[in-house]
């Protein structure tokens, strides 16, 4: 039994197979979210939903099928487990995170830690270096066969879509200076045009081979051929962190422009 | 800003630089060297059309890529024709055209014709899908030097739903006649890339001798004389295999006593057994047969993935991991040792054989 979804090079079958690392993780960060929606006192409130929506998609993320598929024969679906992770559950997460929780963290023995780490600037080299050197094709190939490398790269997601989504998603610690056109820039920046999401769409896309030896190699999937494979997940990667972006742009500037009328 | 993209050019430059693999000599041909080169074989089968196929005379200039593999193959054969379809999809049609790809089924009860065209169609129209007698099919397999395919029943399956251990080769023919290279699984399609219209042009890879000067086995001199039993096997583990068609044991091996030569292996569930060393160069791999492994007074030899291996073929049954198989070591000296490697799952190997990698 695997505790983490790892390359297995073994032909797919839907059989059910159980993770219990990621069971475990998912217990985690749903006690962590638990934990903190009571945290800075008061009366004890419901769980946020999009707390809820945040511990599910890394459940769904993570455990199989998604996992397993991601993880040893489909190129997109581990895309999808990127987008998930390192975008939509960190933005759920953050954004079930109510304001007296952003105030307990940021007074928390870590709050300084987190408050360097999520300065913009900061935030942003971090994001786009995890996200580069989680997908560059010698390091893909050499930690997916294992289940500590899987499970690592699974977790830097997480980890960098946290960092990237504090700045924009919390009020406290406050950043006075971060000014919703720099947020918007932030955005742009870092999703919409991101010189590392841009250039790994292309070298996807365009390059005369496929780009990770572990997807090319992995026992075939159901007649998808590895390019095909390859061809979706730059799409994914591309559609998706645009939308994202064209989201979180529209919502920054319409409370932009609400405050200032 | 600035330090983001001082950052991140650099790294996209690596990206484009950086596929996963160490710097080759270009001149060395990607695939396994096949030493010495062997000559195509002679037969006549029965292609999908119900025609005779002559593997000679109808692949007289071409380059012929010969298969052994079966349709319901979940991995080994749909990968192979997957990668080779995709490479030749964008060659010039010039050096396309003088590739052949035969596909020789070793499950001739379920690929009838049809299904044999329809499959290798799906991968590319100009794939060739042939069929045998059993008794034939053993023969040109002996002829080239692999394990002769056999049916794999899966416990508690239907009788019907069979597996077939198999060859995960691909021999290259080239225009000579000759198959100098042979592209075993893991073989990548910018690999095939590389050495298809080089072998479209007539290049012929050169002998592993030339190329590649002969590498002694590595004796590691132990530093403490030690009294007791002269050969200590120190680890011995088997990769579990996706086959029957054949296996890797990988031991370290002691000599406590006076200079010994390893002279045989065996084992009683394989039919074939053998000391392997795969040498690279340049990131080119060439596997040769060993008959004799000395062992020095005082010295550990390693069989390590990537370089010396027991290697053995035809298998009675699939060992999974958690079991042991029996595995019978001959030493000059010593005589005898029975010994049952564990066997493991590939990616555990390096737990296993631990820092003597």
């Amino acid at each position: 039994m695997q505790f983490w979804c790892s390359f297995t090079n073994t032909a797919w079958d839907w059989q059910w197979r159980p993770f219990p690392g990621v069971w475990l993780f998912v217990l985690l960060v749903g006690w962590a979210a638990f934990r903190l929606n009571r945290a800075g006192g008061g009366e004890p409130r419901p769980i946020h939903p999009l707390t809820l929506v945040g511990v599910l998609l890394t459940w769904i993320a993570l455990d199989w099928p998604v996992g397993a598929l991601g993880a040893g024969y489909l190129a997109s679906v581990h895309m999808a487990q990127f987008l998930l992770l390192g975008l939509l559950v960190p933005a759920a997460l953050l954004g079930g995170l109510r304001p007296e929780a952003q105030v307990a963290v940021a007074q928390s023995a870590t709050g300084t830690w987190i408050e360097r780490l999520t300065r913009p600037v900061t935030a942003l080299i971090l994001f786009n270096v995890i996200v580069l050197l989680t997908h560059l094709p010698p390091i893909v190939d050499w930690l997916m066969p294992t289940q500590l490398g899987s499970m690592a790269i699974d977790l830097l997601w997480f980890a960098a879509g946290l960092i990237f989504w504090y700045p924009l998603l919390t009020t406290a610690p406050a950043r006075p200076k971060f000014v919703p056109p720099l947020r918007m820039l932030y955005l742009v920046v870092g999703l919409m045009f991101s010189p590392v999401m841009f250039g790994l769409v292309g070298f996807m896309l365009y390059a005369e081979h496929p780009l990770y030896g572990l997807y090319e190699l992995a026992p075939p999937f159901a007649g998808w051929t590895s390019k095909m494979d390859h061809e979706l997940a730059a799409v994914m990667m591309s559609v998706t962190g645009a939308l994202v972006a064209f989201i979180g742009l529209s919502t920054i500037f319409f409370k932009w422009s609400k405050t200032d009328a | 800003m600035r330090r983001l993209s001082a950052l991140l050019v650099p790294a996209m430059m690596a990206l484009a630089a950086c596929r996963g693999e160490a710097p080759r000599d270009e001149a060395l041909f990607r695939g396994v060297y096949v030493s010495p080169p062997i000559e195509k074989p002679d037969f006549t089968f029965t292609d999908f059309n119900g025609q005779p196929f002559s593997f000679r005379l109808k692949t007289v200039g071409k380059v012929a890529l010969l298969f052994f593999g079966y349709t319901h193959c979940p991995d080994v054969c749909p990968l192979h024709a997957a990668n080779v379809a995709a490479v030749l999809k964008q060659m010039p049609f010039e050096e396309r055209e003088k590739i052949q790809f035969i596909f020789v089924t070793t499950d001739p009860e379920r690929d009838t014709p049809e299904r044999l065209k329809a499959w290798l169609g799906a991968f590319d129209r100009d794939f060739i899908g042939l069929a045998a007698s059993p008794d034939e099919l053993a023969r040109v397999q002996r002829e080239l030097r692999i394990a002769t395919a056999r049916k794999e029943f899966l416990p508690g399956a239907d009788s019907s739903a069979y597996l077939v251990g198999h060859a995960a080769q691909v021999f290259a023919f080239g225009l000579d006649g000759f198959a100098r290279t042979e592209y075993p699984m893991g073989v990548r399609q910018e690999d095939w890339a590389k050495d298809l219209p080089r072998l479209a042009r007539g290049e012929l890879p050169p002998e592993p001798s030339a190329a590649l000067p002969g590498k002694d086995i590595q004796l590691v001199p132990s530093t403490v004389e030690v009294a007791g039993p002269a050969i200590r096997i120190e680890v011995a583990v088997m990769a579990a295999p996706p086959a029957t068609s054949e296996a890797s044991v990988y031991l370290v091996l002691t000599n406590a006593g006076a200079e010994d030569t390893l002279v045989g292996v065996s084992s009683p569930e394989a039919g074939g057994a053998m000391v392997h060393v795969t040498e690279s160069s340049g990131g080119q791999q060439v596997m040769r047969m060993r008959d004799r492994v000395p062992i020095g007074k005082g010295a550990t030899v390693s069989f390590l993935p990537g370089a010396m291996h027991v290697m053995l073929t035809d298998l009675t049954r699939k060992p999974a991991a958690g079991e042991s198989f029996p595995l019978r070591l001959q030493f000059a000296r010593a005589g005898e040792f029975a010994i049952a490697p564990l066997v493991v799952p590939y990616a555990e190997l390096d737990s296993h054989l631990g820092a003597r990698r």
